[in-house]
């Protein structure tokens, strides 16, 4: 069962990150166009500047879940490896811990702001587009990464367990 | 609390997490929080948070970060980082051909290329095993690789000189052009270096270089992408066409493009880009996060003011400040990798810089060469262990750490360089403006 959920997990993580991709993609094209629009044809694109710097606040959480899941945040493990086994567990338990109050913290904060947001009107002077359409994604990215932090935690195993695990299922 | 409190223990929770292993994000954000809620009730500093958060983000100047990335993935998924390195060594004909191949195809990469990692691993990749085929010594063809690596960091655009300009709020065009100059002047030492180590151990480099010559349709394949994309980049910026972040975004598209259609990217390998791009921005999304978190503490507290009040009133020499710094983040290098280090340390310490009466724009570079001697120093250095993994079964860790310390001595001759004549950065930004 825990294996389904991470999986689903995964597979929501893998879809949040294509999102950003894609939005990567539109942000790159779109500031060529606005390039060319104010060089060569003199009529400048009053948008470009504030909807792309909009657009990287979703684009900087959408790959928070999938870092996890590929274990690439970076981290110093020198201590930790010199330490017995046992230790290593307890500190691994810990260090997961830490990172699901963390991900709480932030989670509750981005949705505290998207509720928020659907009466707070647009996200900037200049683009009327609503605050919400930024703040759901954070918040959506925040709480798949706490989840699976979460989920990680509760189905924790030491990396030499795990791959003795996997060896055995091949 | 005093401010000396709250610096203590907010460096010695960060410390205690960073031992432990906790992701350096997560050590950020942990040693943060508790400090905040001291200052604040829970809803108020989730709404700081809230605040923290957005505020870091919408930023026009940060967009360039994930484009860079993007591009830099880009090509190392692409042919055109390889068929560099082919052109660099096969149309060279000198002894040790492949090793000054290696150090102009890294700087080639790097000028196109903002990560030291990217660069390392994908002239790496290919040019590690050609080198050990073609009998090269271990050390030679490691050090050379991993030091080369490094020269993407210094060489524009770059994204620690990308982060140094938003943490201290200096131009980036001024920043990436300052790098130019030092930039050429290591290429330079490392292609002397390589000669000094033919003429010093001969039985490390070769004769001949036995390699197939590389055809010109592939040649150019390589060598125009990099030069245009290299001078889009340039160009666009110095003509005032685009800002630094615009001038990411126009490359970006140029090298998709480019890496399409002569580069032969498949779309696995776009996808890969897509991944490797997301995955770095999943981590900075939260560095960034926490560490603004980190330094709303620290300011509410005061504590990179009274640091810099203390160490202003000890009236020491200027450069003997900048010489524990450099020194600071030398050993902090040995431990920590470069965007983690900037955001923790840098905002506390540059002002003491900015204080003692040192050009920003200029430190910035020394900063950068800092971070690249970072890269390549044990236990922590990124490059070593990227250059030792491409070819685990011939090269010890032990190999690649040795093959680098003539290049951390280059590193090092530079920042003496660098610090004697501060014009070596201060030219070419002056001429611009």
């Amino acid at each position: 069962m825990r294996k389904v959920i991470a999986r689903q997990l995964e597979n929501i993580a893998l879809l949040l990150l294509y999102c950003g991709g894609v939005i990567v993609i539109i942000q790159a094209f779109w500031m060529t166009y606005g390039v060319f629009m104010r060089y060569v044809m003199g009529n400048p694109d009053g948008m470009v500047t504030e909807a792309t710097a909009l657009m990287l606040v979703p684009v900087a959480f959408f790959g928070l879940a999938f870092a996890l899941s590929k274990d690439a945040y970076p981290k110093v493990t020198l201590v930790r490896d010199l330490l017995p086994e046992k230790i290593q567990v307890i500190i691994d338990r810990i260090n997961l811990v830490i990172m699901v109050l963390t991900g709480m913290f932030f989670s509750v904060a981005a949705t505290e702001a998207a509720f928020r947001s659907f009466h707070s009107g647009s996200a900037s002077e200049i683009l009327l587009w609503p605050r919400f359409y930024f703040w759901i994604p954070v918040a959506t990215s925040l709480i798949i990464f706490t989840l699976l932090a979460l989920v990680r935690l509760i189905s924790y195993q030491h990396p030499s367990s795990l791959e003795l695990t996997e060896q055995e299922d091949t | 609390m005093e401010w000396y409190t709250v610096g203590l223990g907010l460096m010695g929770l960060l410390i205690l997490f960073i031992i432990i292993g906790l992701p350096i994000p997560f050590a950020l954000a942990a040693a943060s929080i508790p400090f905040l809620l001291n200052i604040q009730s829970l809803s108020t500093s989730l709404i700081t948070a809230e605040l923290k958060l957005w505020g870091v983000w919408v930023d026009y100047i940060l967009l360039a970060v994930p484009l860079f990335v993007f591009l830099g993935e880009l090509i190392g998924r692409s042919a055109i980082g390889p068929n560099l390195y082919w052109f660099m060594h096969s149309k060279v004909p000198v002894r040790g051909a492949a090793a000054y191949g290696s150090i102009g195809a890294c700087a080639g990469f790097g000028a196109v290329c903002g990560s030291s990692m990217v660069g390392s691993l994908t002239i790496g990749g290919v040019a590690l095993p050609e080198m050990l085929k073609l009998g090269y010594s271990k050390r030679l063809s490691s050090g050379v690789l991993a030091a080369g690596g490094t020269l993407s960091v210094l060489i524009p655009p770059s994204l620690i000189l990308l982060f140094y300009g938003i943490v201290t709020d200096q131009s980036i065009g001024d920043l990436f052009i300052a790098g130019v100059i030092p930039g050429i002047i290591l290429v330079s030492f490392f292609i002397i270096i390589v000669a000094i180590w033919g003429w010093l151990r001969p039985e490390d480099i070769p004769e001949r270089d036995n390699s197939n010559a590389i055809p010109w349709s592939l040649a150019l394949s390589a060598i125009l992408p990099v030069a245009f994309i290299g001078l889009i980049i340039t160009v666009s910026i110095y003509s005032g066409i685009a800002t630094p972040t615009e001038a990411a975004g126009i490359s970006c598209v140029a090298t998709i493009i480019l890496a399409f259609t002569v580069g032969g990217l498949r779309w696995e390998g776009f996808l890969g880009a897509i991944r490797a791009t997301m995955q770095t921005m999943g981590y900075l999304g939260l560095l960034l996060s926490a560490g603004v978190l980190f330094g709303f503490v620290m300011t509410y507290y005061r504590v990179p003011q009274q640091f810099t009040e203390v160490f202003s009133a000890m009236e020491l020499s200027p450069y003997l400040v900048l010489g524990v710094i450099i020194l600071f983040y030398v050993i902090l290098g040995m431990f920590l990798e470069p965007v983690s280090m900037t955001f923790i340390t840098l905002p506390t310490l540059f002002p003491l810089v900015a204080a003692s009466g040192f050009d920003l724009i200029w430190f910035g570079v020394i900063y950068t060469i800092t971070m690249e001697l970072a890269v390549l120093t044990p236990p922590v250095g990124l490059n070593l262990y990227v250059i030792q993994a491409l070819a685990r079964k011939e090269i010890t860790i032990i190999d690649v750490i040795i093959g680098c310390l003539p290049f951390i001595g280059a590193l090092i001759v530079l920042l003496g360089l660098m610090v004697m004549i501060p014009d070596i950065a201060l030219w070419l930004p002056s001429i611009m403006d």
